[in-house]
């Protein structure tokens, strides 16, 4: 049959090249009218169907042609299907997908992910195409190419939709113009999402485009070509929540456009600059609980996620961070703060010259963005106001009504009774502080009213303003109020004069009105009040001639959109908590998260755990019904009887995720996701050919990816493996596999052959120790990290490993702090006899002077003190010790006997601290090595007077 | 940003509409108009005590109240139905004190027939319990919301709305049927080892002698005279008032018992009513429900009830009827099906042991 050849790959490619540059060219064109410049994606091809499975085709054929220069001139469309491969990633490993696609096993070469990188920053070059940002991006160099040129991978678009949704009230005009602006808020809002989402979103500017496009209306969206668009809606709508919520979030953004002009927010907050501080959405809330012979007061913590606006990393920290609160001694876990409505008792009145909030060893900036913005008012006085059945709660303004109760806390130092025969003194439990009750007779004298005006209290006058209507998120009584973004904000206002005139200021911008004929009250509307804080005056102005009617000052907060977690609110009837606030699925299963269940007292709920891979399909699922609350303590010791069991620990290593669901009919519903992370190299151990492996999961691009094995008997000696492998065969005493890659860094512990752990003869490892140094002791640290912070898989023998490992280590450690043969003869013995049998012995060891003898015996007689109130024991070591401690002009170092308790008991956790604090708290116990032998007696003596449901059951100091 | 004045009607509109009511024909004060205000207050406030709902209702619609502004007991009583029907509950909020506090019920729906679901719960921070379409097709019936679906596949449809379905039995959680002796038997038991009462701040008990057909005015303080068993309130500073089942002699507690026993996650009032209703049935002097004609709806019948009755029951009668506006004296009034009336008579004769009278007060 005569006729033409159908075309080769190569004249494929030049067409298709050709007709890409074309088009790519002329939508840069397009884009770079924008201002700012948006950029271009590769997914925005705009092939048809047919075009697109030939570009397809002729890809995959010049990559088994084995991709030579001549093929790759014709680079445009490689560029295209790597987005298209992107386009469908569902957050695994990116190169076998492309090499499965492509039927190229192995083509994936570092030099063929090089060429694809080079591909793409040319198109970012040439064609003004999109270059990856954040994080995210500095970890997958290559990766981050393809897959931010697919604009939002498939299985990313839920999250998104669902975002946009909750965020809906919170759009504006401003914002809907603005992508970038979008993006911003819209990240701000992310931290409840899976780390994958996360990832993407910071991406700011992508996100907000993509999110601008998509709630374009009618127009076309000049940040996605419309056939781009219309692929994510289909996606978006293939699932019928998804589509859902677009079409809603889309139905708001149409109201907006269509509604409200924008008011000049930029304006006001310049004109501000003068006036006193705005209350803020996150600042926390003063109350008073009544208790039948006192006043209790407490602190509420609102929604403090809206913070990331100012620094984008200080929800990162405030869910792994320790928190401490002005007036309360215990800190608060990790993550705490991020559970909104959190109800914290003030032991003591928090002083005006500390920070209300701030995180143990945070960030300075973040420390700052909390301290300026996470406020209680200064004092010198705080006014509560008093009612039946309900707390007392703080009018910020001062100001009191006729016929209410009160009650007026202020400091110590200055609070005297106010001058009025209508104020008593009343207890109230905090230190630092004195109460009075002021009950307000119906009619208020001049001098009462001098008498409250000398401390800052005014008596309101016949005019008031409240919200009125929808009920607002929250009001005082008397002058704060918070309101929701997107909902109509309304206020009352009542004289007893009648005006002739009104005025209300909003943010120093004066609105008059004329005062309604009849009545003695009239309304305002507030439609469009900006997220943030707003001063609202009304002042109502007399006829001529008639002397002043008062002004009244509202201080408002309008929300950003709040938004329920799936582990529920603090007002549902079941409520999960976790510390730290999101846990992987790693701190779940190791049980280094803390987890627990709120709810009414013995209600029985269903609790389900199904762990699921990365395409969220089900893998296993354990079902159990219990009883509420569960607290810590009892869910760790669901987690380490429950989740090892065969029929669940056998999926572990398979799964991605896990869901934990707490539900009863008619109660609530809450559930917690926890994810293993986007991890760039992680080890799944499992069977290969019968035999036990590792399998390293490497989604760096590195190529230069180094694996390090160490065995159980030498747990700080690396043996690197040559060349690096990808499946580690497991050898019988298990051990510990490192693998490498720029600064992502996995660690696994291997699992023993359980028949051949049990009759061989026990591995006892060997640690090498080497000078008394500084630097001596932080290679022990560092390794002690390693071994306790390692993955452990579903295997209760690889448990026993790691412990064995982590408890030789932390003996070295402290045997070579300690400085003494003696004691480290003891150690040693404690390996195999009974800590019961040494007490005497410790408490003898810990110092030969009459001072250290002293110390000893401090300790020897409050161990049983400290093992039925382990929270005690760090202050109480730390007056035992203190006569050691102030001679070396450390007593007020707070963290030493935490840094000391550590050392003794888990020291891989002092090896993250700041390096300048841990190096010189280790010199300085190096140079009085009776404090570790002290904190070491303390850790072993309360240790050995635990029975077995007091001692801490998973290494590394779970304590 | 736009600021406008508005007459009180219009604003009163604006709030019933952003609502989710018909602003043309349901009014901020009516049955419709608090509860669903007093959803709104649950959601910003949750875990919160009656006396902070009950108060933020009030203050936002005081001022625009037609009929004046709405007084504590009214709005407390649509508080109390909100919770007897699931929208809200009523916790203890710790094991260390006795406090009890309203909860947010979970968004959920039971079937009370093929395509009408009575929708429960309240999401928090403002947010409506059903968005789009759905939403128009929700009919507020006193404190009830009932949707009217008419799709291929309901339990679909409301799963993906975010509801979770909630079958009858386990939304009525109705006890046991058990005779009124045995059920008070096994409370005296437990009171005989009670711990003393001692002095009992602010008891007030109910007067089983009083007549069983005006609730609120069977409330009294103990007398000196009082020797029994009775069913007691005392107010809290901070929560919901407790309820007790208390041992009085000579006017003097001497033994109490703090309800809820049986489950924790329902309010004590629950089964102090059942309680008193088994001790009214104790002394002869059974609770009343009357049985009477709907008005030109020969197909209905009203039952009117002259005491509160327990969650679980009204529960029931919300499954197979309305609520209706009270008459004639009534505490409460249901509108059921004439063909349910004899399955209705048997449950409540079986499980709170009432006498049933038509209106002519005949058995």
């Amino acid at each position: 049959m005569g006729g033409t050849a159908p075309a080769t790959a190569i004249e494929l490619l030049e067409y298709l090249h050709a007709k890409l540059d074309a088009h790519f060219r002329q939508l840069q064109a397009r884009r770079a009218q924008l201002d700012p410049v948006s950029p271009v994606f590769a997914l925005e091809h705009d092939l048809n169907e047919t075009e697109l499975a030939l570009l397809k085709s002729a890809v995959e054929s010049a990559i088994q042609q084995g991709f030579g220069p001549r093929l790759r001139r014709f680079w445009l469309p490689f560029v295209v299907y790597a987005a298209e491969v992107g386009y469908d990633y569902v957050g695994d490993e990116y190169w076998p997908s492309l090499e499965a696609a492509t039927a190229a096993p192995g083509w994936a070469t570092q030099n063929n992910r090089q060429f694809i990188k080079a591909f793409f920053r040319r198109f970012a070059d040439e064609y003004g195409g999109a270059r990856p940002t954040g994080a995210w991006a500095e970890h997958f160099r290559i990766i981050c190419w393809p897959i931010t040129h697919a604009v939002l991978p498939t299985y990313l678009q839920r999250h998104l939709a669902q975002l946009m949704y909750e965020y809906r009230t919170g759009l504006t005009t401003a914002l809907l113009n603005d992508p970038a602006a979008l993006g911003v808020r819209l990240a701000s809002r992310a931290a409840r999402y899976t780390e994958h989402f996360r990832k993407f979103c910071e991406n700011t500017s992508l996100l907000g485009q993509v999110a601008a496009a998509l709630l374009a209306g009618d127009e076309a969206s000049p940040y996605l070509t419309a056939p781009t668009l219309h692929r994510i809606v289909e996606g978006l709508s293939k699932e019928s929540q998804s589509h859902t919520w677009l079409r809603e979030t889309k139905r708001y953004a149409h109201q907006v456009r269509a509604s409200v002009p924008q008011s000049l927010r930029s304006g006001t907050a310049i004109a501000r600059g003068t006036t006193a501080r705005l209350p803020r959405a996150t600042d926390p809330q003063l109350l008073l609980r009544r208790e039948p012979s006192r006043w209790v007061p407490f602190v509420a913590f609102p929604d403090l996620s809206p913070l990331s606006l100012s620094l984008p990393y200080v929800v990162e920290e405030l869910r792994s961070r320790q928190a401490l609160i002005a007036g309360v001694a215990r800190r608060l876990v990790p993550g705490r703060l991020l559970d909104p409505g959190q109800e914290v008792v003030l032991t003591s009145w928090p002083r005006a010259d500390q920070p209300f909030v701030q995180l143990v060893r945070g960030p300075d900036d973040v420390n700052r963005v909390l301290a300026s913005q996470c406020v209680i008012t200064p004092g010198p006085w705080w006014l509560f106001w008093v009612r039946p059945g309900a707390p007392a709660v703080q009018v910020k303004g001062l100001v009191v009504r006729p016929g209410h109760s009160y009650c007026l806390v202020g400091r110590t130092d200055d609070a005297e009774l106010p001058d009025v025969a209508w104020a008593t003194d009343v207890p109230i439990a905090v230190e630092g502080a004195h109460a009075f009750e002021l009950t307000v007779p119906p009619t208020v004298g001049e001098s009462d009213r001098a008498a409250l005006a000398a401390i800052g209290i005014a008596v309101a006058t016949d005019v008031r303003v409240r919200p009125v209507g929808l009920v607002a998120a929250a009001w005082d009584s008397e002058g704060a109020v918070e309101w929701l973004a997107g909902e109509s904000a309304t206020i009352g206002i009542r004289s007893g004069r009648t005006p002739s005139r009104l005025v209300v200021t909003i943010d120093h911008a004066p609105h008059l009105f004329t005062w309604p004929d009849h009545g003695s009250e009239t309304f305002i509307q507030l439609d469009g009040l900006e997220i943030g804080g707003h001063e609202i005056v009304v002042s109502l102005l007399p006829a001529a001639g008639e002397t002043p009617i008062a002004a009244v000052t509202v201080q408002a907060v309008v929300h950003d959109p709040q938004i329920r977690s799936e582990n529920a609110t603090c007002g549902e009837g079941i409520r999960i908590r976790t510390s730290p606030s999101r846990p992987s699925l790693n701190e779940l299963w190791d049980n280094r998260a803390e987890l627990e269940i709120e709810g009414p007292a013995e209600v029985p709920v269903h609790l389900s755990l199904t762990l699921r891979d990365l395409q969220r399909n089900s893998l296993a699922t354990l079902r159990r019904t219990v009883h509420l609350p569960i607290s810590t303590a009892a869910w760790r010791e669901f987690a380490r009887r429950e989740l090892r069991r065969n029929d669940l620990g056998g999926s572990y290593d398979d799964a991605e995720s896990c869901e934990i669901t707490v539900s009863r009919s008619g109660l609530g519903y809450a559930s917690l996701h926890v994810e293993r992370g986007f991890q760039p190299l992680r080890w799944i151990v499992g069977r290969r050919d019968r035999r036990p492996v590792a399998r390293l999961v490497d989604r760096t691009d590195s190529g230069e990816t180094r694996v390090e094995f160490f065995a159980v008997e030498a747990p700080t000696t690396a043996i690197p493996k040559q060349p690096p492998e990808a499946i580690i065969a497991i050898p019988s005493q298990g051990g510990l596999v490192r693998a490498i890659a720029g600064d992502a860094v996995a660690t696994v512990i291997l699992p023993p052959n359980r028949n051949q752990l049990m009759t061989a003869r026990p591995v006892r490892p060997k640690v090498p120790v080497g000078q008394r140094t500084t630097a001596e002791v932080l290679r022990l640290l560092r390794h002690h990290a390693e071994w306790n912070d390692a993955a452990l898989p579903a295997d209760a023998f690889a448990e026993h490993q790691r412990d064995l490992v982590v408890e030789t280590i932390t003996r070295e450690v402290v045997c070579l702090v300690a400085g003494s043969h003696k004691w480290s003869r003891l150690e040693h013995r404690l390996d195999h006899e009974q800590l019961l049998d040494h007490l005497q012995e410790m408490q003898d060891l810990v110092g030969a002077s009459q001072r250290e003898r002293a110390i000893g015996k401090a300790i020897g007689a409050n161990l049983w003190r400290w093992v039925a109130r382990p929270d005690e024991m760090s202050a109480g070591l730390a007056e035992v010790v203190h006569p050691v401690t102030a001679q070396l002009g450390l007593a007020n170092r707070s963290d030493l006997v935490p840094f000391l308790l550590y050392l003794a008991r888990a020291p891989g956790k002092v090896a993250a601290w700041p390096a300048r604090d841990r190096d010189v708290l280790i010199e300085a116990i190096l140079g009085s090595p009776v404090l570790i032998r002290a904190a070491r007696f303390a850790e072993l003596g309360t240790r050995a007077l635990m029975t077995d449901d007091e001692a801490p059951q998973a290494s590394g100091g779970s304590r | 940003m736009k600021i406008t004045m508005l007459a009180s009607e219009e604003v009163a509109a604006r709030t019933a509409a952003a609502l989710g009511l018909d602003p043309d024909t349901t009014d901020l004060d009516s049955d419709e108009g608090l509860c669903a205000s007093l959803r709104r207050a649950a959601s910003f406030l949750c875990p919160a005590t009656p006396r902070q709902l009950v108060d933020a209702v009030r203050d936002a619609l005081g001022p625009l109240a037609r009929r004046g502004v709405p007084s504590r007991d009214d709005v407390m009583d649509r508080l109390d139905l909100l919770v007897a029907a699931g929208d809200l509950l009523e916790l203890h909020e710790d094991t260390q004190r006795q406090t009890r506090r309203l909860f947010l019920g979970p968004p959920s729906y039971v079937t009370k027939s093929p395509g009408r679901y009575l929708l429960l719960g309240v999401r928090p921070f403002g947010e409506r319990l059903v968005v789009g379409p759905l939403e128009k097709d929700i009919a507020y019936e006193g404190h009830l919301r009932t949707l009217r679906l008419d799709a291929a596949d309901p339990p679909a449809v409301l799963a993906a709305a975010g509801l979770h379905e909630t079958t009858p039995e386990e939304w009525l959680m109705a006890p046991r049927a058990q005779a009124a002796d045995e059920l008070l038997g096994e409370y005296r038991e437990r009171l005989a080892v009670a711990r003393p009462a001692g002095q009992v701040e602010g008891l007030t008990v109910i007067d089983s002698t009083a007549r069983v057909d005006f609730y609120r005015g069977r409330w009294r303080q103990p007398r000196a005279s009082d020797d029994g068993d009775f069913v007691g309130r005392r107010p809290q500073a901070y929560g919901a008032d407790l309820w007790c089942f208390v041992r009085i002699e000579g006017g003097q507690p001497k033994a109490l018992l703090d309800l809820p026993i049986a489950d924790s996650s329902t309010p004590g009032r629950f089964e102090a009513w059942r309680i008193q209703a088994a001790l009214d049935a104790e002394r002869g002097r059974p609770q009343t429900v009357r049985v009477r004609c709907a008005e030109g709806v020969e197909t209905e019948r009203i039952v009117d009830l002259f005491g509160p009755v327990p969650g679980w029951a009204e529960r029931y009668l919300t499954l197979v009827g309305l609520p209706a506006g009270p008459e004639r004296g009534a505490l409460l009034s249901y509108r059921l099906p004439r063909e349910a009336m004899p399955e209705v008579s048997s449950f409540l004769r079986s499980m709170l042991w009432v006498r049933i009278t038509d209106e002519g007060g005949q058995p």
